[in-house]
């Protein structure tokens, strides 16, 4: 059961990695800043990197979300397998659906499902679920977006004149410094939580003692799932974000990374815990209101904000199946294992139909442009059976988009 | 319940590092461009501008290697 657990917990590190590429480098991949190859291979680096550096292990699975330890109820390995199969299963659907949302909400909705059906109701502190989940992810986007609109409009209004947009081009090399910060938070962060959530599970099963850190081969083996995750790219997420939202110009992308970063750092710094995915896609969308607010494509930003909303719930209510079924015994874990891969394996192959991968990610594929359906799973067949045709966008340079 | 303070703190600390950090990086950039042009007719002029883009460029490296040392815990 504890290898099942430790096994699930990294397949959910790396979809973390995979579904927060997009986080750091939709826009500089939409910008032509880096190539998508590149870009995926500094947000690996850096992920790997900051997984080692942070000391700061999460000491509770859910971050007081729910009451766990000492005077609450205990959290069982079977609880912690349920509520992965939630957050991967919800993380592997948004994913092919190109949608950018929280994997911490899917981790910690999956953590809820799972122990409500486990625990009651009772086990779940609502406050919490209110000032640290729902409360930060209505207000992150409003704020980030804020942000970024103001950042643009000192961009642009800076430097207007004669010689704007070639000015306007030399923003690409501020955005390799901002993209790479926004990696390396994302790394010192989000491998945190999965450390925890083995170590605990290994304390819960007598395998270590309590009150210890994580043992290096958990580190290890957490860095490079993220990693691994972040190298592969979550290529539709990446499209929705750097082209999809908007179209991205160098000056709009640097101010939306810019108050990304600036937005993480204060929020981890000053205690209110926001999530990257939410204030980066805010970023996004304020810097397009920034330049020209005809720009921003509201039908995916408002699908964006649906996922948002709905992912903890989803996740939970998967988990908490996960865990009707896991409370059978032996034989319902196993089932849930073997219904979870073979969701997963279905999921995969869809995404095969539709490929978006590193030589159509800036989306200016002719099938799939402009058309609303192109993040949509359910894509008429004949789209769907005909392979885009492959185009050099990455060695391409971006099309003007400055004068707006 | 809802820390309106921290919030409020996160969001004024977020808007005026990003608005400098924007301002700096933009001011460079045109002062680097504008330099490129002006160094045929005023070569001076274009020195000067440059001279002041590249210090408004450390500047800014600056303000990222103050962002790696937010962010590695091991530098606190």
């Amino acid at each position: 059961m504890v290898a099942l657990v430790v096994v699930l917990a990294l397949f959910f590190d790396f979809t973390n990695g995979f579904h927060d590429t997009a986080n750091a480098m939709a826009t500089p991949i939409a910008t032509g800043a880096l190539k998508p190859r590149v870009a995926v291979s500094i947000a690996a680096i850096l992920n790997l990197v900051g997984a080692f550096l942070s000391t700061e292990v999460a000491r509770t699975i859910s971050g007081g979300l729910i009451r766990e330890g000492g005077g609450g109820i205990q959290i069982t390995p079977t609880m912690i397998f349920a509520g992965l199969i939630g957050a991967i299963m919800w993380n592997l659907a948004t994913w092919l659906l190109g949608l950018p949302s929280s994997s911490s909400h899917a981790l910690f909705g999956g953590l809820i499902g799972a122990v409500i059906v486990g625990a009651g109701v009772g086990a779940i502190d609502p406050g919490v679920l209110l000032s640290k989940i729902v409360f930060p992810a209505v207000l992150a986007p409003f704020m980030a977006a804020g942000i970024a609109f103001v950042a643009t409009k000192i961009a642009y209004r800076v430097t207007s004149g004669h010689h704007a947009h070639a000015a306007r081009q030399r923003f690409r090399v501020g955005q390799v410094f901002t993209s790479s910060l926004v990696s390396l938070a994302h790394g010192t962060n989000d491998a945190q939580k999965t450390m925890g959530v083995i170590t605990l599970t290994l304390i819960a099963g007598g395998f270590q003692a309590a009150g210890t850190g994580p043992e290096f081969w958990v580190i290890a083996v957490c860095a490079l799932a993220i990693a691994l995750g972040t190298y592969v790219g979550g290529w539709r997420i990446i499209r929705t974000v750097g082209t999809g939202i908007t179209d991205v110009s160098p000056a709009q992308g640097f101010a939306a990374e810019a108050s990304t970063t600036a937005t993480i750092l204060a929020s981890t710094h000053l205690g209110f815990a926001l999530s990257t995915t939410q204030v980066a896609s805010g970023s996004v969308i304020g810097a397009g209101l920034g330049r020209n607010r005809h720009s921003v494509r509201w039908r995916v930003a408002g699908r964006i904000g649906v996922a948002w909303l709905v992912t903890l719930p989803c996740a939970a209510i998967m988990a908490a199946i996960a865990e009707l079924v896991a409370r059978l015994g032996p034989w319902g874990i196993a089932a849930d294992a073997l219904a979870g891969a073979t969701v997963i394996m279905l999921m995969f192959r869809r995404a095969r139909k539709n490929p978006v991968n590193h030589t159509n990610v800036t989306g200016e594929v002719p099938v799939a442009k402009h058309t609303p359906s192109m993040m949509l799973p359910k894509v008429p067949p004949s789209i769907a059976s005909a392979k885009p045709p492959k185009v050099p966008t990455a060695d391409t340079p971006t099309p003007h988009r400055d004068q707006a | 319940m809802i820390e309106w303070e921290s919030f409020v703190l996160v969001a004024v600390v977020s808007l005026v590092a990003a608005s400098v950090v924007v301002t700096i990086a933009s001011v460079g950039i045109r002062l680097l461009e504008n330099a490129a042009h002006a160094r045929r007719g005023d070569p001076g002029r274009g020195k000067a501008r440059l001279a002041v883009a590249r210090t408004l460029f450390g500047v800014c490296g600056a303000l990222v290697l103050f962002g790696v040392y937010l962010i590695v815990p091991a530098f606190h």
